[in-house]
């Protein structure tokens, strides 16, 4: 018999309910489990949820977007998994969101490297539980669309690094090169040089951004 | 008003431009050879007054006014020696003709001859006025030497009345002129005539300076003998009357040298022949005095030289007087009486009746009293004369003051428009200066216009995509945040429901749920592709491009193929905009002109050549070459001329057009 402390972060309460549901459904079938619950719609809540000291969770399921605390500091599920890492260590991550575009979830795997990533347009029931069943053996769980993502990333992974993936989004939501740097940090001959070295990674002729796009879209950087 | 003198000036200028050609007027060339033969014919011969008429009577048919004038005063001079009628018609047809030609010249040559008709006819006083006229008008016209010669004429008249004052005023004026003028018989003349009359002023020392000033006068005249002579005769007469008898022979001695005197002038012959005797009568030599002043008598009286009779029976009364022959003195003085009567000489007649008065001491009251009356009423005739004179010279000053005020208004006239002239042109400058400043200002805001028009244009072109992805994103965030949640919540719900539940076997269920997945993922890609499609949409210049064919509707009348492989965004902006409106022009032109159904536009970028190449081309009718061409060709022209572009049109008619353009870029 064992008792896992589960924290549940999502800003729409049925949501919430269906990973209740989920625990439910996996405790009625399994004897073993049995979960004690905390739930935050919000960052704030969430946060002081995480930090607090006489809590120590075992599974933590965290929405990206959520509505920010109130100081400012956390505007993100992002944010919380990086203060989970910091307080919670123990604690396994599950990432369950709605996907918005591959660059965001290539983002969220590097920086936070979570055990599960789900997108929550791939779930049903069976999957919400396989996943949550997993990561407490201490497996990973990834759903389809993120597992084929990474996939098909694998092969130019090491090459894009996080700076290249900036342009990349910026240049897909119309920004001009020449307008890069402002966005970036990096100096206009930096971002052609990339963008160069980028077109000769997916060998593609050199001017046309056009392309450049289409092929980043293509092996899932964006 | 200021008009009218503008007007006046310029009229006055085309009259003067004018009146010379009008000479040029032929003239009945057998009219001018009868006058021609009948003015020879006077000049040769005798019988003169029948030919004069005749030819007035032809010089009166000429129409040209201007030879007429000429022709008139040729008769005129001849017409002086002949019929006094004959000479004032010819006179005062010549001075009308020539006052209606406005010929100075010639109204002042008539009144010269008209001058010197009256002298001879005795009328001082209107010759005097006649000479003044021909002075007047010389003066004005500048011809001096006529005018000297005019003063001089006027300074005898004055002298022969007495009016010795004015005549000195005048002779000095004539001295002064002839020096000018280098015309030393005119300046002998002057001075002599100068001596003459301080001699009469009684001022004799004057007298003998001008004389010898007039001797020296002489040194530059030719045929000099008869003057010099005359003028030591009038040196002798001045030291005659300083009673300095020597002196007075001397000089008249001198007159003796002259080579064939008698012959030359017999006048002046007999006059030294007697003042010599005259003056060795009075320094007490007898010897031959009475046979010189006979002859000099006998030969006055051959030459019926009037004056000089009663001078010489004047002087023979003399002498008979101091070798105390009374009869013969008094008969002698009563003759010179009687001469100088006839001849109006009152000079003598008053020595005459001295004379006789000192001859016969019995009836000296009633000589006395003659003489006194004489001499008194000839005072007042002469001061009657010099008033006369005084106000026809008084009178000319007048018009020459109103001709000297005619001259200065003429002259202010003249600077008055000249002025305005100056103003008015300097002002029409300004103004074409002023309007040409407009225009180019005109052009430069033109340009900042089109600048602004085109930087309105992508910002409006900006903003509508700025407007198109914030509503997609609007869209896209509100799709994917909260219908794909709510759905995606409740769907999970429906699911746990049915897990709950345990009605796992309806597959109507499972499907319904399975379809609401579908949903969902229909959505999220909806979502994904709103928000990823931003660079598609945002091509800046060639988006603008894309707009303006579709505005102009081109695809819908001609088949349509647009090759633009330019990245716009490295471009100057007035390339693009002059780009921009080239490609509207051509477009137009397209449309109204060529008939094409095929229209291809390129641009493309030549990196070797650093330029854009920019063409329109067409399948429609063409034009020619020589055509002139039209304002849309023209603002093409001057636009690619404006980004340093080169133009080539390349069309012949039937066989469509291609406008090249070669826009270099830095």
């Amino acid at each position: 018999m064992a008792n896992y402390n589960v924290l549940l972060v999502d800003d729409h309460p049925m949501i919430i309910a269906g990973f209740v549901q989920a625990l439910d459904i996996i405790k009625e079938n399994n004897e073993k489990f049995d979960f004690s619950r905390d739930s935050a719609v919000d960052c704030t809540t969430a946060a002081e949820l995480i930090s607090d000291k006489k809590k120590k969770f075992d599974l933590i399921c965290l929405d990206l977007s959520l509505p920010g605390s109130k100081d400012g500091k956390y505007n993100s599920g992002e944010d919380l998994a990086k203060l989970a890492k910091k307080h919670q260590p123990k604690a396994k991550l599950l990432i369950c969101t709605m996907l918005e575009n591959n660059y965001k979830v290539l983002n969220v795997m590097r920086r936070i490297d979570p055990d599960g990533f789900l997108v929550k347009s791939d779930t049903n029931p069976d999957i919400l539980i396989s996943a949550i069943e997993n990561l407490l053996k201490g497996k990973t769980y990834q759903s389809s669309t993120v597992h084929q993502m990474l996939k098909k990333t694998i092969e130019f992974s090491h090459n894009i690094d996080e700076e290249d993936l900036k342009i990349l989004f910026y240049l897909s939501k119309g920004i001009l090169t020449k307008n890069l740097p402002e966005h970036l940090g990096l100096s206009l001959s930096a971002v052609e040089k990339r963008k160069k070295q980028m077109k000769q990674f997916f060998d593609i002729p050199n001017r046309n951004d056009k392309i450049l796009l289409e092929k980043a879209r293509e092996k899932g950087f964006l | 008003m200021k008009q009218w003198i503008f007007f006046l000036v310029v009229f006055t200028l085309i009259f003067c431009c004018k009146s010379p050609s009008e000479s040029t007027i032929k003239i009945n060339p057998q009219l001018r050879d009868s006058i021609l033969t009948y003015l020879k014919k006077f000049d040769n011969s005798t019988g003169k007054e029948k030919i004069i008429k005749k030819a007035f009577q032809f010089v009166q048919q000429i129409e040209n006014d201007s030879l007429q004038i000429k022709y008139l005063y040729a008769i005129d001079y001849r017409a002086l020696n002949s019929d006094s009628k004959l000479f004032l018609d010819v006179n005062g047809l010549g001075i009308e003709k020539a006052k209606k030609y406005k010929d100075t010249t010639f109204i002042a040559d008539f009144h010269w001859s008209l001058g010197d008709y009256q002298l001879r006819n005795n009328k001082t006083d209107k010759a005097y006025f006649s000479y003044n006229e021909a002075q007047f008008l010389y003066n004005l016209i500048g011809d001096y030497e006529n005018y000297a010669q005019m003063l001089y004429n006027q300074a005898l008249i004055q002298g022969q009345a007495k009016d010795f004052t004015g005549a000195e005023v005048n002779l000095i004026r004539v001295a002064e002129i002839s020096q000018q003028t280098q015309n030393y018989e005119l300046l002998y003349k002057a001075y002599n005539v100068l001596g003459i009359t301080n001699y009469n002023l009684k001022n004799f020392d004057v007298a003998i300076k001008y004389y010898n000033n007039a001797l020296q006068a002489l040194g530059k005249v030719e045929d000099s003998d008869l003057y010099r002579a005359a003028t030591f005769n009038n040196l002798g007469n001045v030291y005659e009357k300083l009673k300095d008898y020597d002196l007075a022979i001397k000089n008249y001695r001198k007159i003796f040298s002259t080579k064939n005197l008698y012959d030359k002038d017999p006048y002046l012959y007999a006059m030294a022949l007697d003042n010599l005797a005259y003056n060795r009568l009075e320094t007490g030599e007898l010897q031959n005095v009475l046979p010189d002043m006979q002859e000099a008598l006998a030969i006055r009286e051959k030459i019926q030289h009037l004056a000089g009779i009663s001078i010489s029976q004047l002087h023979i009364a003399d002498y008979y007087k101091s070798i105390g022959n009374t009869t013969q003195a008094i008969k002698f003085a009563e003759d010179a009486n009687t001469t100088a009567k006839n001849n109006n000489n009152n000079r003598d007649i008053l020595k005459s009746w001295q004379l006789l008065a000192d001859l016969q001491p019995e009836d000296s009251y009633a000589y006395t009293t003659s003489y006194i009356d004489l001499s008194d009423s000839l005072q007042t005739e002469e001061r009657k004369v010099r008033n006369k004179f005084e106000r026809i010279r008084f009178e000319t000053e007048e018009v020459m003051q109103r001709a000297e005020m005619l001259e200065e208004e003429r002259t202010i006239i003249f600077l008055i428009s000249s002025l305005i002239i100056i103003i008015g042109s300097s002002i029409f400058v300004f103004y074409i200066q002023r309007s040409k400043n407009r225009s180019l200002e005109l052009q430069r805001d033109q340009k900042i216009a089109d600048e602004k028009i085109y930087e309105l244009l992508l910002l409006q072109s900006a903003r509508k995509d700025e407007g198109k992805r914030e509503e997609r994103d609007r869209i896209a965030r509100e799709l994917h945040d909260n219908i794909l949640t709510e759905l995606y919540a409740n769907r999970m719900n429906l699911m746990f429901y049915k897990y709950k539940k345990g009605i796992k076997g309806d597959e109507k269920f499972g499907k319904l749920t399975d379809n609401l997945m579908d949903v969902e993922k229909q959505i999220r890609n909806l979502s994904h592709e709103l928000s990823n499609t931003y660079f598609d949409e945002h091509k800046e210049f060639g988006d603008l491009i894309q707009d303006l064919l579709h505005k102009l509707q081109l695809e819908r009348t001609h088949q349509l193929a647009v090759d633009d492989s330019v990245n716009w965004s490295q471009i100057a902006s007035n390339i693009k905009m002059h780009s921009y409106r080239i490609l509207q022009e051509t477009i137009m032109n397209i449309q109204k002109h060529a008939e094409a159904s095929f229209v291809f536009i390129k641009f493309s970028l030549n990196e070797e050549a650093n330029e854009i190449e920019f063409i329109v081309e067409d399948d429609g009718k063409g034009f020619k070459d020589n055509k002139k061409p039209g304002i849309g060709l023209k603002n093409i022209k001057s636009r690619v001329e404006d980004i340093n572009g080169k133009i080539c049109i390349d069309s012949k008619q039937g066989s469509g057009t291609k406008i090249s353009i070669f826009i270099p870029i830095k």
